[in-house]
């Protein structure tokens, strides 16, 4: 049974560290979040029920992992990776080709800009298909909590894109 | 000018989060109200952006820092040490030897190739029960956008090569009666089972009684013959794979 949940987390790493990088603004950093939060799991693998969704459990614990990180440091600028920087102060001269990817770098630049409570929602929401009960369980709030931060959130990245287009 | 709907209901919608009762309603509405169209239209760009934005991890080869993490001697279980194995195997692929797998001493393939598939193993009974011909539904997740390595669906890919015609993958399944075979599709079509072999290593009196030879040789030059058939190349790199991937195998 060990050694089945084993697998099936191994299975999950690639939503795992998508999750971790949308949460985190940060490829290195997410994926030293999934690292620790793999560690976490296996010496905790008697807390998840079977039969539970197994891919919750685990954005439970990178979610805890990155509060309890944001709790021992000072809060970092919220842009960290190089990608998104240049994206930022990028005039618009980028090789036809390269706009696809810079459009992308813009979309996780506007994630980084959202609040924390609300990038987690939309993370857990949009990219991970969570149902709204799913992502309340994951961060341990009510469904309507869920529902407003959503809402603030997309509006707030509607405004980001309309104030760029 | 008051409308009957508002945006979290459209959201919810667009999320899969509304009841049926709401669903059908807002369904009803996005097909007659123009601003309920247009505002599920920018919530699912909104959604398939922040996918697209965040894409790259699905098509990576899991780092091996995380994969220690999960511990040894199992980085991401049984599959995988396979995969390290086999694929450097097949990497060079002359003489074509699958050395020290149980399941290749016990392996009966059936071949297909073109419209006429000669079915020389118990396909039917594989776990996915696939057989020769387009990949069923469940199978394409795997093929399509699994790392060589990554259980989707009890299809592991195990190895990718570029060929003649366009892409194949060696995969295997998962199950009571495992298999381990090759798909392949061209640029612009779809998966399509071309080899499959069951894996009964559990009961070798079977394969004699189902009139099998089940000689390493036999599949491996059987595997080989149809990759071979196919001008594959040697297996992709990881990093080499995660392109193809990335790109729809076009």
């Amino acid at each position: 049974m060990t050694e089945d949940v084993r697998e099936q987390i191994a299975a999950l790493t690639p939503r795992l560290r998508r999750f971790a990088w949308a949460l985190t603004g940060s490829r290195d950093e997410g994926d030293d979040l999934v690292q620790a939060g793999c560690l976490k799991a296996l010496g905790a693998l008697a807390q998840y029920e079977p039969g539970t969704r197994l891919d919750a459990w685990m954005f439970r614990i990178l979610r805890t992992g990155w509060i309890d990180r944001a709790r021992y440091r000072a809060r970092r600028p919220q842009i960290s990776d190089p990608e998104t920087l240049e994206a930022l102060s990028d005039g618009g001269v980028g090789a036809r080709e390269a706009q696809a990817r810079l459009d992308l770098a813009r979309v996780r630049a506007m994630m980084a800009d959202l609040p924390d409570e609300q990038r987690e929602v939309l993370s857990l929401v949009a990219i991970e298909g969570l149902s709204y009960r799913e992502a309340a369980e994951v961060i341990g709030a009510p469904v309507g909590t869920v529902m407003s931060r959503l809402s603030r959130a997309r509006a707030r990245l509607t405004a980001m894109m309309e104030g760029e287009a | 000018m008051s409308r009957n709907w508002t945006e979290d209901e459209i959201a919810a919608f667009v999320d899969g989060a509304a009841s049926d009762e709401d669903a059908r309603r807002i369904a009803a509405l996005i097909e007659s109200d123009e601003d309920a169209r247009a505002t599920a239209d920018r919530l699912r760009r909104q959604n398939a952006l922040l996918r697209e934005a965040f894409a790259a991890p699905m098509a990576e080869a899991t780092p091996l820092a995380i994969r220690s993490a999960l511990g040894a001697p199992s980085p991401t279980g049984r599959a995988a040490r396979r995969v390290e194995h086999r694929s450097a195997r097949m990497a060079r692929r002359r003489p074509p030897v699958w050395a020290g797998a149980a399941l290749a001493a016990c392996a009966a393939f059936a071949i297909g190739l073109g419209g006429a598939p000669a079915l020389l193993g118990p396909a039917e009974e594989a776990g996915m029960r696939l057989a020769i011909g387009s990949a069923p539904a469940a199978a394409l997740a795997a093929l399509e956008r699994a790392p060589s390595g990554t259980d989707v669906a009890g299809l592991t890919p195990l190895a990718s090569f570029v060929t003649r015609d366009g892409h194949c993958r060696e995969f295997e399944t998962a199950g009571d009666a495992p298999s381990v075979g090759l798909a392949c599709r061209p640029a612009d079509g779809d998966w399509r089972v071309v080899a499959l072999a069951a894996v009964a290593g559990a009961a070798p009196g079977a394969d004699a009684a189902a009139g099998f030879a089940p000689a390493s040789g036999a599949a491996v030059d059987a595997l080989s013959a149809v990759l071979d058939a196919l001008e594959a190349g040697p297996a992709l790199s990881p990093a080499e794979e995660a392109d193809r991937i990335a790109a729809g195998w076009r």
